[in-house]
């Protein structure tokens, strides 16, 4: 209250003429006109009021009654419309209007039936309520939300073109700073993540007074800041792998072909810029979206290659396909041979991927009605159905044949 | 758990006496048979001590009526005294598992009969026209 | 309420439908080749066994290749040397099992067998009775099916209802209650072949039906039969299927074709043992054995290559891994090799110039161009060896 009260004070400084005049260093050489007043600006009836009303306070205590009330006068009573103070002819209000020699008189024209309808959609185009529309592909995580959303490639830089590159926000907000003269001072944060979709990508974190500024700012520095990340088969991760930032722990499992992004919709959005098409994630712990995204990178960085594993480890690392039923595929073998009767201790390839951590599963709450008669009773009932949908399947089939 | 299964959960008794017989599932007009072991006294819906078979009366797409045994569990049974209600002994012995049931021969000429009555009239009733 | 809607509207097409089952009467029409006599004691006999089982080949990528699973996730483990060694003699024997043909029999007839004939019996039922015994743990084959006709006989099912009883109360996955409409009407199948699917026809058919039944019989013929004139023999190598079809064209002499292929594709120990088969079966009185053990003294079975191949993964890691070996891994052959070609050609040229061979000039065109090939190959062989001063062993 205190600072709307400041602001508008300084305002009205700039404004009055008056205080104006009391500095004689900034005399102004002419005397100003003002020709708006509240006299002019109020209908009569706002400026009666300030006569004549009485505050509900007054009212309460019987006062504006009686003899003493202030009565509205009507000022335009007694007055003509065309004579006024000073004594003038206004053509078509006060005396006739001639087109040549011709009085003109009043009469119908030709009616204009598109000027209602042209008014008529006007006054619908400034409708109160605009709905933002877009095209449901330009959607984002939510209605016409920024997060998710798709800002284009960042911007050219000294003939470096970034085509191939798209940008998406994952993060739009409002923040706010205390400064020493302006009090609360208001700014956009814009997390935004840039990728060519081959492995290529970079994320920044922009804030700017303006929201169009910050979205600029942080897809152009993402862009100074590309990570290359290698995929496995250009598709997906090399490993299983834990990695954390912060209170944020994310577990990313390595999956087949044709699995999908199964994850938080930030990892979503992060793995399709990479370039990313076949992910689990599981988050434990915070959601907070800018450690997601800073955990994430970490792990995809801190991924190891199959024949860097197998260095590691001196063991031989093979991938059994279930679509290939029974076909082993050596991935990486050790560089040095083993020395005989060394005593390698065969570790499991998961827990040493993901350092011995395992996701939580929690226990499973079963609805509250299945110990209940009732649905007891509707098993029983529907017991007698149980093969009744593959036997018209079958049936069906049979008809085909 | 609904209904109790066909491998059997029915409790009995060591020297109770145990029946081979029919249990009527399927659902209105549409009759299907399991055959089963079970305990005498007990009525057919209640749990049963063992499934050896099933029988679909009604004839399917090439007029055959299906019926399944478990000619060993069968066996394992009546030899350790189970009794055979009618209509599974009809059928056991219309399998060749067992004698044929009087009652088979009885329906049969009884049937034979009825067809016979029924051409005899029909041969009257084209010689009278 | 969707699967009901359906129905409806197929009963409305079934009057179509059976007007277009009329046309198509049986599986398929009939193949022109059939086995005349019980093929069963040549086939499983153990050296033709082991002669069809070297031309199949073993191809461990063609027998492990993709399929389309359910499941179709990735395990990823840590191995040692020894666990990764038994792993692949592992994988080889789990391809020889994949590997395993399909027998070929003889058309089993049916025979009547009545256990018992009672004419009291007589109308005792409108419909006859089918009896199947299902105690547990018999084999199909074990199982007894037994029929009570309404005139009171009782008596042993016949195959059809047999094989219908137990796809009804033991199924077995793929099999259908009813014949595929693949096999029924002669446009899909003829669609089929055309698009040369016949590793899916002759799975689907190994599936459907057993090889005693006369349909498997028809079908497989006509499948090999478009094959020999489609040329296509690669598709089926590497399957179970490439050692019934070479069984099934030595037998009805016209392994010409297959016997190019071969040439033409440098598999000349293959091409020997189908000549030698061949002979077998219309014991034609040639010497063949001792080619045989000449090439076996000098090659190795597939399998073995097959884990040799596989072993290879730890010659790798050895860096001096020898300049001779190097020298066979660019040409693609080793002394062996030559040698067994030598001895393979020899037979060759032998059984093109009998009266046997029907398409002599194409086949020896094969030869000359194989030798014309192998002479140069031989050539670069020697003098790489010479530059790189390795000894001839």
């Amino acid at each position: 209250m205190a600072r709307l009260l400041f602001q508008t004070l300084s305002l009205s400084i700039l404004k009055n003429d008056k205080i104006w005049l009391v500095h004689p260093t900034h005399m102004l050489p002419y005397t100003s006109l003002r020709n708006t007043s509240f006299f002019n600006r109020l209908p009569a009836e706002d400026i009666w009021r300030g006569v004549t009303a009485v505050s509900n306070a007054g009212k309460k205590r019987g006062r504006g009654k009686g003899s003493g009330k202030k009565v509205a006068k009507d000022l335009n009573r007694g007055q003509t419309i065309g004579f006024g103070k000073k004594s003038c002819l206004w053509p078509g209000l006060n005396s006739p209007v001639f087109r040549g020699n011709e009085l003109i008189h009043q009469q119908k024209t030709v009616e204009g039936t598109d000027r209602e309808y042209g008014i008529n959609k006007l006054r619908d185009s400034m409708g109160n309520f605009r709905l933002m529309k877009l095209n449901p592909i330009d959607r984002g995580w939510s209605g016409s939300k920024m997060p998710g959303r798709s800002i284009g490639p960042p911007d050219t830089v000294s003939e470096e073109e970034f085509t191939s590159f798209d940008t998406r926000v994952l993060e739009n907000k409002i923040v706010f700073i205390m400064k020493g003269n302006m009090g609360r001072k208001r700014r956009y944060s814009v997390l935004s993540v840039t990728g060519n979709g081959n492995g290529l990508a970079g994320f920044a974190t922009v804030k700017a007074p303006e929201v169009r500024t910050a979205l600029r700012m942080s897809k152009n520095r993402a862009a100074q800041k590309l990570i290359n990340i290698s995929l496995c088969e250009n598709r997906t991760i090399y490993h299983d792998f834990f990695t954390a930032f912060g209170k944020t722990k994310i577990y990313c499992f390595q999956k087949p072909d044709g699995y999908g992004l199964i994850c938080h919709r930030a990892i979503k959005t992060i793995c399709k810029v990479i370039g990313i098409k076949d992910l689990h994630a599981k988050i434990e712990g915070s959601t907070n979206l800018q450690h997601i995204v800073k955990a994430f990178f970490i792990g995809l960085m801190r991924q190891k290659s199959f024949q860097n594993i197998a260095t590691e480890t001196d063991l031989n690392i093979v991938q059994q396909q279930k679509s290939k039923i029974g076909y082993t595929e050596v991935k990486g073998i050790p560089l040095s041979k083993p020395a005989p009767f060394s005593n390698i201790q065969v570790i499991d390839y998961m827990h040493y991927t993901l350092g011995n951590k395992i996701v939580l599963k929690k226990k499973e709450v079963s609805p509250f009605y299945i110990y209940t008669k009732g649905h007891e009773l509707k098993q029983i009932k529907n017991e007698r159905f149980r093969n009744q949908i593959n036997v018209r399947l079958n049936k069906l089939v049979k008809l085909y044949v | 758990m609904p209904l109790s299964p066909a491998s059997g959960i029915g409790r009995f008794y060591a020297k109770s006496a145990k029946i081979i017989r029919f249990v009527r599932l399927g659902c209105t007009n549409r009759p299907f048979y399991h055959i089963v072991v079970m305990e005498r006294r007990k009525n057919q819906h209640q749990p049963v001590i063992e499934q050896v078979g099933s029988y679909d009366p009604l004839p399917n797409d090439s007029n055959e009526r299906l019926v399944a045994l478990n000619t060993e569990r069968i066996r394992h049974w009546l030899g350790k005294g189970a009794h055979l209600s009618t209509p599974a002994a009809e059928l056991l012995g219309i399998a060749g598992l067992l004698p044929i049931h009087p009652r088979t021969y009885m329906s049969a000429w009884r049937n034979r009969r009825a067809a016979a009555e029924a051409e005899a009239s029909a041969e009257k009733a084209e010689s009278n026209s | 309420m969707h699967l009901l809607r359906q129905l409806r509207q197929v009963n409305g097409l079934r009057s179509l439908r059976q007007a277009t089952r009329q046309v198509a009467t049986g599986p398929t029409k009939p193949a022109t080749l059939q086995y005349e006599r019980d093929p069963q004691p040549l086939f499983t006999d153990a050296e033709t066994q082991r002669l069809l089982q070297s031309m199949t080949q073993l191809n461990l990528d063609r027998v492990f290749r993709k399929r389309t699973v359910p499941d179709n996730s990735v395990e990823t483990k840590f191995m040692t040397d020894e666990q990764l060694d038994s792993e692949f003699q592992q994988m080889v024997e789990r391809a020889k099992q994949r590997l395993q043909m399909p027998p070929i029999v003889t058309i089993k007839k049916d025979e009547e067998r009545i256990i018992a004939k009672d004419p009291a019996l007589k109308d005792f039922a409108s419909t006859k009775y089918v009896f199947t015994d299902i105690t547990f743990g018999l084999r199909q084959s074990e199982r007894k099916v037994v029929v009570r006709e309404t005139d009171g006989t009782l008596a042993y099912a016949t195959l059809e209802t047999t094989k219908r009883m137990n796809q009804l109360y033991f199924p077995l996955e793929g099999r259908q209650s009813y014949n595929p409409r693949m096999f029924l009407l002669e446009e899909l199948f003829a669609k089929c072949l055309a698009e040369h699917k016949y590793e899916f026809v002759l799975d689907r058919l190994l599936v459907q039906y057993e090889p005693h039944e006369p349909e498997f019989h028809n079908i497989s013929a006509r499948v090999f039969e478009h094959l020999n004139e489609s040329k296509q023999f690669d598709l089926l190598r590497s399957t179970r299927h490439f050692g019934p079809m070479a069984f099934f064209y030595a037998w009805h002499r016209c392994i010409d074709d297959l016997l190019y292929d071969m040439i033409r594709r440098d598999y000349l120990s293959n091409a020997v043992e189908l000549i030698a088969l061949s002979y077998k079966i219309h014991k034609v009185p040639v010497e063949y054995l001792p080619t045989l053990a000449q090439l076996d003294a000098l090659q190795i079975t597939p399998a073995q290559r097959a884990l040799a191949e596989l072993r290879s993964v730890f010659r790798n890691r050895e860096e001096n891994q020898g300049i001779e070996q190097e020298i066979h891994t660019a040409i693609g052959k080793t002394e062996q090799d030559f040698a067994a070609d030598e001895v393979s050609l020899k037979f060759i040229e032998q059984y093109i110039a009998s009266e046997h061979a029907l398409k002599k000039v194409q086949l020896e065109l094969a030869v000359q161009t194989l030798k014309e090939v192998n002479r140069e190959k031989l050539l670069l062989f020697q003098g790489l060896k010479k530059a790189h001063g390795v000894q001839a062993s």
